[in-house]
Formats: structure tokens, sequence, C-alpha cells
């Protein structure tokens, strides 16, 4: 596991206890899988430059 | 359809036939999960009643479909295909799109199979088994509406409602070879379906025929403009992410379609894989966050293929959520140009056709990928943008059925259904004969 796995698996358990969710030993790895996988999606979209003016789309009416 | 309206046949004849068909075949599909014959014949009492007093019960008098089971129906409760809905209250009343094809006719027989909570593509279900294909048993009917597709496919009923959030219309349509409709945004009454990510959900039909399919539509959306048919409607297809991984059938599927329209064009939707990625990280945190509070107590109750990434989505952080939002206007802008310049963008609606049920991975190109996540790769994006999707079905002989996405802009639904009807009438895409159950 390299720091930024361990990193996410921390911020994992910690999100889990604050959201009052337990998370057991295989549940856990298979949270941090999904988590992992986000967080790459997440990646991507930060390096995109998005206006300041471009507000959350909220209630979507194209 | 129009049979029962011209007395050829009695609502209750029709009804007691879709009953004895699923009671013969939904052994084999498992595409109903409920069957409600008596609400269904006393309906069909009424309608006769209407006809035989010379009222018209409306454009869908006395034709039967399938909802599934994430609609509302009155006295029932709403499964959405889990376990830990089982216990819920019975819906008070009936969802508005059931009460909609109803009010012009329709008659509710059943409700049908699903991905758990609508998140999925293939409807295996743990809790309520998997739906199989009716062109090929041993295959998935698609997800996460796999019920209401397979119920069309194999005849069982012409109609059903489905809803479609990342794909769910789309993809299920394409591998059961018939036609369905995405609206858009906010255009369809979501009222009385059980949420899935409330910024993405949308509900449409399912039907053998495009001209069953705007019937359907128009009766659930009201009033639909009759003149929006572009005589010649602008077509170019989706290249770059929409023609990169696909299996040749899929390929082939959209060449069919692109030559009878004349489609020689091909653009790019540049942001096409951000915007898949942005509806995924927005589906799972919705949905996570719609059920963190059973996911407390009841976790072990979920499919598992559901809950972990149920539990996943709880916990994103705000900021990944709100910036995929924030990117989701990037993305309708970039398509909304697109639409200065076409009317009607064309994408394949899955990489392949269905594949066997239980199969975890496929391999496209020498490259092996998980098929759950990822089916509904060329769904997902359009999504984002909210704008309206036709799928039509390509049924060749010995091969299985796949699908081609119709997409136009926002509001543009009555011309895309056009187009189907007259791709249907020209023999380029059609549902082809009821596929004998093997």
């Amino acid at each position: 596991m390299d720091n930024k796995e361990a990193d996410l698996a921390t911020y994992v358990d910690a999100a889990a206890a604050m959201a009052g969710i337990q998370l057991d030993p295989e549940r856990r790895a298979a949270v941090i899988t999904v988590m992992t996988r986000i967080a790459a999606f997440a990646a991507d979209l930060d390096e995109l430059t998005i206006p300041l003016e471009v507000e959350v789309a909220g209630r979507f009416i194209p | 359809m129009a049979a029962i309206r011209r007395r050829d046949l009695s609502a209750r004849e029709a009804i007691d036939a879709a009953l004895s068909r699923i009671a013969v075949s939904n052994g084999a599909l498992n595409a109903f999960t409920g069957i409600f014959p008596e609400r269904a014949r006393a309906r069909a009492v009424e309608v006769d009643a209407a006809l035989s007093a010379g009222r018209d019960p409306g454009t869908l008098a006395g034709v039967p479909f399938a909802a599934k089971d994430l609609f509302d129906v009155a006295g029932v409760v709403t499964r959405a295909g889990a376990k830990v809905t089982l216990a819920d209250p019975p819906a008070v009343r009936d969802a508005d799109a059931v009460a909609a094809l109803e009010a012009h006719g329709a008659i509710l027989v059943g409700v049908t199979n699903m991905d758990e909570f609508a998140y999925g593509f293939v409807t295996e279900n743990e809790h309520t088994g998997a739906t199989h294909n009716p062109h090929d048993l041993a295959r998935i009917a698609g997800g996460s509406s796999g019920g209401s597709a397979a119920a069309v496919g194999a005849d069982l009923v012409s109609l059903s409602l489905g809803s479609d959030t990342n794909g769910s219309i789309r993809v299920p349509a394409a591998f059961c070879g018939i036609f369905g409709i995405r609206p858009t945004m906010e255009t369809l009454s979501t009222r009385g379906a059980y949420p899935f990510c409330n910024s993405l959900d949308t509900i449409g039909p399912f039907a053998r025929t495009a001209a069953d399919l705007e019937v359907a539509y128009r009766a659930l959306a009201g009033d639909v403009p009759e003149s929006a048919a572009i005589a010649k409607p602008r077509v170019a297809r989706l290249g770059g992410y929409f023609a990169t991984g696909l299996r040749p059938e899929a390929q082939e599927a959209v060449d069919i379609v692109a030559s009878a329209l004349g489609a020689h064009s091909v653009v790019e939707l540049a942001g096409a894989r951000l915007a898949r990625e942005a509806a995924f990280i927005i589906t799972a945190c919705e949905a996570g966050e719609l059920h963190a509070p059973r996911l407390r107590t009841q976790a072990a109750d979920y499919d598992v293929a559901t809950r972990d990434r149920l539990l996943a989505g709880a916990l994103v952080p705000a900021r990944w959520y709100i910036r995929a939002q924030r990117f989701r206007s990037v993305f309708y802008a970039e398509i909304q140009a697109l639409f200065a310049d076409w009317d009607v963008l064309l994408a394949p609606a899955t990489a392949y056709h269905a594949t066997p049920i239980g199969a975890k991975t496929i391999v496209i190109d020498g490259i092996e990928s998980d098929i759950r996540p990822n089916v509904g790769v060329f769904t997902q994006p359009i999504t984002l943008a909210g704008t309206p999707v036709v799928t039509v079905p390509i049924v060749k002989r010995d091969a299985l059925p796949v699908g081609v996405q119709l997409i136009g802009r926002a509001g543009s639904e009555a011309m895309l259904l056009a187009l189907a009807r007259e791709l249907e009438a020209s023999g380029t895409v059609g549902a082809g004969k009821v596929p004998v159950l093997v």
C-alpha cells in the first residue's frame, strides 16, 4: 500500500466513523477499492480548469 | 394496440392473453416479480364497459403493461429490487407514470425485476435472481430495468416502464432488441418512483415498435407537438470516446444506422470521459447519502453488488461531488455547441451484445475489463447532459441484438421518435420477430 492508498484508507475509516457506519474488514477493503476508483475520477476532474462563474448544476433543467 | 379500440378484441381478452403468456414464460425469463391479475381484470372490465358505452378509454385502451418494481402501485410494497424494503408500508397511490398510462386506457399487469435500487446494468439481483434475455436465456437482459425490457422483448406485454439514471433504459433496450426512450431531464414526472440519484433520474417507456413507443411517450408526457419532425435532420456520429473499445457488433450497428441516415460526419465530445466520471461520482454520492441511514444498521441485507458502492458513496468528500456537478454545466455547453450544427448524434448504446449471466469480465481488443461497471460506458456520459435519447434496436437473424442511441437536444423527443419510426419503416432497425425462448 503506497502513501496515497494509505491516506485513502485512513480517510475511509475516519469518514465511516463520522457517518456512524461500521465496516468489517471484508467490507472495508471493498469500500476502499470503490473509493480508490472514485478518487481517480475526482482527480481527473480536478485537472480541468472550470471558470469561477460556473455554478453547481443543482436541480438540472437543460 | 388499436385492436381493442376497434373492438376486434376485448380488453379482458387482451389481459387474459397477457397473463397466460406471463404464466408460461416468466419461469424462464424471471422478468416479473409481481403480477396483479385481479387489478388488471377489474380495469379491463372498466375499459370494455367504456367502449360498449361509446366512450373512448384512450390511445392505450386495454394495452397490458408492466412497471419496473420501483414504481409505486397502490396497496403494494415498492420493493425496488431490495430486501431492506420488504417491511416498508404499501404505497398509498400509483406512481404518476403508472397513473398516466392507465389514464390513457393501458392496464398494469405486474411489476418487473431490476438491479437492487437501480444500481447496475445487468439485472442479476441477489434477492430476486437474474432476468434472462429473451434472445438467449443464458445471457443477461441488461439493467437496471432488465425485467421491463425482457417482458417487452419476449412480447409478454406490449409496453413497460423503466427508469434511466445512467443508462438503465438504454442498455436493456439494446440487449433485448427493443425501443426505449430516456427523456429530457424533468420532462416526465418521477413522483412515486423510488429515487436512486435525484439529479440524474429519469423514467421512460419500452416498446417493440417505434410507433408504440411514441404513443406511450405521449401518454406520459401530455402535450407533445405533433409537428416536431424535421424534414431532413442533420445527423452526425460521435467519434473518439464513442468509437473506442467496441466489439464489431456494436460498431456495425452504428454503421448501419449512420448509413441509412446519410451520416458521414464524425464529431467529438471531448468531455465524454470526464462526463462519465462525473456521473459516476454524482450517482455514488447521492445514492450513498440516500441509503446512509439504512446502511448504518442493515448493510448486511443489501445486495453485495450494490452495498459497497453505496457505502463508498456515503463517504465521498463534498468537494468531489460539487466539482462533478459544476462540470455538468461545462459538458452541457459542449454538447449544446454540437447541436448548433447537428440535430441528432449517433452513438452505440453498449460496446457489445448481452453477456452471459454470471460473467464478470469481457475482452475487447485484447484488453480485459469488468462488465458490471462498464456496460454503461456509452450511456453514462449523455446522462450528464440531461438531453433525450431514443435507443433503436438492430436485430439480425442468428445474432444477438444491439442498440444505437439517437441523441437529440433538450426537448427534441418528438423529432427523435419520428426518426426512429422512419428507421423502422425503412427496415433499418426493429425488434423483428418475437424470439422463441431457448
